[in-house]
């Protein structure tokens, strides 16, 4: 019945998944609440440690295969053939690390941030934690759907109790959005349930089996029918990316969340939907998902530039940053309905960087906001002077969150206007117009708070040590996301590798015979030949 | 006549929970005379009664039909007393304090719960119109009481006239439907009835149409289908709210079972002629209870139109008419079961002794002074709304899939965002007891049989939730599929 087979022969995935709900466990039943630096350094513990058990995920992963690694599988209710079972290919490695990164990220930037209800904060920290990884990894789609709703709920907290101002709407907004379009596609997914049934008279809910069933779909089931069932796992998940017009839950997610919330809803929560749109609406549904392609990438595309406008005369700097959001996550949305392997793979690699610039410029502006409590941007100027080491960690995400070469951003926005100029030139050409506009805001946004004089008053702040520069230990939780950005800037090729085989995988399944099409290849040694044959005959003339 | 005695003799063995109820009830009621205020004794004796039952209960045997084929014991009827009795173990649980507080007489009390058990216990074996008439009765005029029982308030006696008056109506409505059923097939008996329908209804539709919509008006009132619905939210209110813990699930049990006895068993051959109808009211239902129930302050209010909310849902089951969908109904009645139960015992250990504690506004930051029960809450809530890992969840995927694998994809969809809309007033309750500030100074201890009550239901909830399989085996073997 049980059943692990992975190549470190013992569950690493459940353990990487369930630790942060045991050591939540543990926090809550052993710790004091008022022993708050105990309950503080056993959370970001508990996450490091988690954090180093996913590294073996990447050494040992295989990228020669597409197939799922690492897997577990045990009988769970047996009588509706639900299965716990898990496993990661190179997708789900990816955001599986970048999720127990952002992770103890989010509770060692808390530590000063969170002054009450400290045990409760960090717990449910912990729990999101879980539910994220489980989304990531799970293999039965009961499963997923647990995890995806079970995350809701420390989400839900964290806005409301730790919030801003507006946090108990905000919350509430955040909840209700997303169930509504989760339970949308809960129906879908048992509809397709007892359809797998009537065909292969199984009950169960793997997913690997239903992605063997699309073509079975595409043929033989009537067009309303996978319209509907596409368009209910679209909704699903475009509520979660967010995709426009479903975004407007995000801004207001974001800017009442704490820092952390904000970091992690950036860096992990908007990435299970891309991720589900990869996982499940582009593999099982793909006749219905390009025959409704034009409206979605018609989206994506508005998403782009109306995200970027909106950011763009933005007072507050969080609410930028959250608008600039939907810009990014537009980007990745184009990405993957170019449907070829270089969108798809700028894709994932944009869902990344994503987590680590946004969740490193959400930082970035929780940190002024702890200092000085306010997140204007016209309270600040030339907060370079008084903040060096402030500012460089800013401009660098800055330059990576607007796509500068030698840095991340780069690297995953070139890919998906490749992927997208292959596919439609006028997608890549429209969607350019959003990167320049990303450039006027960040851009902006950094000559406004760094640059010019600084204020009589933030000038008196600063002397009183109250607007001081990052701490030893700031600088700390924004290393790792700096060497990344760079890391994945200067040599992104092991991440392209990881993504490799996978990547093929999909763009086969969505479109058959894809890779056996003659490609046009461009021969360098072969143009120069007709060029100087060419020039040579007009000699002859 | 010796026929009719030797069959009333053999068949009497299927009776045997059924007497032990009534005689149960009827020696708590006499213990007045003996223990006039001797609360415990008498609930002791009650829950006694109960345990008696529930043994008789599997002594009797399934799949066989007694008393000229009246009376059947099947599954279905099975479980359906089995969630019954478990009700009305965890109320009476519940109620100890509460009539002890208030000084009821406690003797009337409690025989009343355990007669309108026995009425119900009736209305799940009936395969009868007219045995379902008379056990609707019994159970109907008992709890028509017990709703009544704050006679010092104005509110409990209102409450109570209204539900009386509407009930007697829904009789009224539901005798109507059954004469003319007689009429038209010269029986009443569910079996005969399905055979003989298809054949008149043809014939004599208009009669056969009006016979049906009567019946589904008086079982509309019954589990508080719209536009049926209005006597609930005030008898909900108004009734002491162990009752009104108790009204949202058992009656409604027992309600669902005959509706499913006289649809699927009697009207199953000209299905698609009332599904329609069904279809209409359920969906309006679905709508109307989850948004009436957004405006509510009253808590228990909130958790009646709530409860019609839920009724709505259990009616995609009838409709489908599956052995799934029934099968789902029935589990989606356990699990309602557990989280309503353990909502309304929170309640009413919150609002004992002085009515603190009926208003959503009450639960002001009462994570801080409580946590523990504040979380408890939590996951009934959580449970209410469908949201995993608990056995509300589980009850609703069941449910929607069998409500999906029959084609209701409409109205499953419809139920799905109702179920999201929903979560905005449980999580009202949540929003007060954990984001608003700290208010809360209401300090009470739970006695040992509210702890009981708590700790069965929060069990049940969150680990049928994670693992339901060995209530899904018990379902399934019971229903013999």
């Amino acid at each position: 019945m049980s059943n692990v087979n992975n190549v470190l022969g013992f569950p690493i995935l459940t353990i990487v998944t369930f630790l942060p709900t045991i050591g939540a466990i543990l926090i809550a039943l052993f710790l004091n609440k008022e022993n708050t630096k105990a309950i503080k350094y056993s959370a970001f513990f508990i996450a490091v440690v988690d954090f180093i058990l996913s590294l073996p995920l990447w050494f040992y992963y295989d990228p020669t295969t597409w197939k799922m690694q690492f897997e577990e599988s045990v009988s769970w209710i047996p009588s509706l053939g639900i299965r716990y079972a898990v496993g990661i290919d190179g997708i789900s490695l990816v955001l599986v690390l970048l999720t127990t990164l952002l992770g103890f990220i989010a509770i060692w930037s808390s530590f000063e941030a969170i002054k009450h209800r400290e045990k409760e904060y960090y717990v449910l920290l912990l729990l999101l934690q879980t539910g994220m990884l489980g989304v990531f990894i799970a293999e039965d789609f009961f499963l997923f759907y647990v995890f995806w709703e079970v995350m809701l709920v420390p989400m839900y907290f964290l806005i409301g109790v730790w919030g801003g101002p507006r946090k108990l709407y905000a919350a509430i907004k955040f909840f209700l959005y997303t169930l509504a379009g989760s339970v949308l596609m809960l129906v879908a997914i048992l509809a397709l349930y007892f359809y797998n049934h009537k065909v292969n008279g199984v009950w169960t809910f793997d997913i690997q089996s239903y992605h063997q069933l699309a073509s079975y779909i595409a043929a033989h089931t009537s067009k309303t029918w996978q319209y509907l069932l596409a368009i209910a796992f679209f909704l699903g998940f475009a509520i979660k990316v967010p995709m426009f017009p479903f975004h407007t839950w995000l801004p207001d997610a974001h800017v009442e969340a704490p820092t952390a919330g904000s970091v992690i809803l950036a860096g992990v929560l908007l990435k299970m939907g891309t991720y589900g749109f990869l996982r499940f609406l582009l593999p099982i549904f793909p006749d219905a998902t390009k025959a409704l392609l034009p409206y979605f990438v018609f989206l994506a595309i508005v998403g782009i530039i109306y995200g970027a406008l909106v950011a763009l005369i933005q007072k507050d700097m969080k609410k930028l940053v959250a608008y600039s959001s939907v810009s990014h996550l537009g980007m990745c949305m184009l990405g993957l309905f170019a449907l070829n392997p270089n969108g798809i793979n700028g894709s994932i690699i944009q869902m990344i960087n994503h987590g680590i610039s946004t969740g490193a410029l959400f930082l970035i502006v929780g940190i002024v906001y702890e200092r000085k409590h306010t997140r204007l941007i016209k309270e600040y100027g030339g907060l370079s002077k008084i903040m060096p080491v402030y500012a460089t960690v800013f401009m660098i995400m800055t330059l990576s969150s607007i796509g500068l070469p030698g840095l991340n951003g780069f690297v995953g926005e070139f890919t998906i206007l490749a992927g997208a100029f292959q596919a439609k030139p006028i997608w890549a050409i429209v969607a350019t117009s959003g990167i320049v506009l990303g450039a006027a805001y960040m851009l902006w946004l950094y000559q406004r708070v760094m640059f010019n004089e600084v204020s009589e008053e933030n000038l008196e702040l600063h002397k009183k040590g109250v607007l001081k520069d990052l701490t030893p230990r700031e600088v700390a939780y924004f290393m790792p996301l700096i060497l990344l950005a760079f890391w994945i800037g200067l040599y992104p090729k092991p991440l392209f590798r990881a993504l490799e085989a996978p990547v093929n995988h999909l763009v086969e399944q969505v479109e058959p015979g894809f890779f056996s099409r003659e490609q046009v290849k461009f021969d360098l040694n072969k143009a120069k030949k007709e060029i100087e044959k060419e020039a040579e005959e007009g000699h002859h003339e | 006549m010796n026929n009719i005695l030797s069959q009333i003799a053999s068949s009497s063995s299927l009776l045997l929970p059924e007497i032990v109820l009534i005689i149960g009830a009827t020696v708590v009621l006499f213990g007045a005379f003996f223990a006039k205020k001797k609360t415990h004794l008498l609930a002791g004796l009650s829950i006694l009664t109960l345990v008696i039952a529930a043994i008789a209960l599997f002594k009797v045997p399934l799949n066989e039909t007694g008393f000229f084929g009246l009376y059947k014991s099947d599954g279905f009827s099975l479980l359906i007393k089995v969630i019954t009795l478990w009700v009305g173990l965890l109320v009476i649980l519940l109620s100890i304090d509460f009539v002890d507080e208030n000084k009821y007489s406690s003797a009337e009390y409690f025989s009343l719960i355990l007669y309108s058990i026995s009425g119900m216990f009736l209305m799940a074996s009936a395969n009868d119109l007219l045995t379902i008439f008379v056990s609707l009765e019994l159970m109907a005029i008992s709890v028509y009481v017990l709703v009544g029982y704050f006679k010092y308030t104005s509110i409990s006696p209102e409450a109570a006239f209204k539900y009386f008056i509407l009930g007697a109506f829904s009789s009224a409505f539901f005798i109507f439907g059954a004469s003319i059923m007689y009429g038209l097939t010269g029986t009443t008996r569910i079996d005969l009835l399905f055979q003989k329908i298809p054949l008149v209804a043809p014939g004599l539709s208009l009669f056969a149409v009006i016979g049906v919509i009567f019946i589904l008006v008086s079982l509309g009132f019954k589990i508080a289908l719209f536009p049926f619905h209005q006597w609930a939210p005030d008898a909900y209110t108004g009734a002491p709210t162990p009752i009104t813990a108790f009204m949202s699930v058992a009656p409604k049990a027992a309600a669902l079972a005959i509706f499913i006895r006289i649809f699927i068993g009697a009207f199953g051959g000209i299905k698609y002629d009332w599904m329609p109808a069904l279809a209409a009211l359920s969906f309006m239902t679905m709508i109307w209870g989850n948004f009436a129930a957004i405006r509510q302050q009253n808590i228990k209010r909130m958790l009646a139109y709530s409860s019609i909310a839920h009724a709505g849902y259990m009616s995609l089951g009838i409709i489908a008419g599956t052995p799934i969908a029934i099968k789902a109904m029935i589990l989606y009645l356990v699990a309602y079961s557990f989280m309503n139960i353990g909502a309304f015992a929170i309640v009413i250990i919150l609002s004992k002794k002085d009515g603190f504690g009926e208003n959503i506004e009450d639960y002001r930051g009462m994570a801080q002074v409580h946590p523990v029960l504040s979380a408890i809450m939590l996951i009934f809530m959580l449970s209410l709304a469908g949201i995993p890992p608990t056995i509300g969840f589980f009850g609703k995927f069941y449910l929607f899939g069998a409500a999906i694998n029959s084609g209701l994809y409409f109205l499953v969809t419809v139920a799905v965002l109702a179920s999201a809309v929903s979560l905005y007033y449980y999580f009202r309750v949540v929003k007060m007891m954990y984001l608003k500030e700290h208010k809360f100074t209401k300090q009470f201890e739970l006695s040992l049989n509210e702890k009981a009550v708590v700790f069965l239901t929060i069990v049940g909830t969150l680990f049928v939730g994670i693992y339901p399989t060995p209530l899904f085996d018990a379902i399934k073997n019971v229903f013999g599929m």
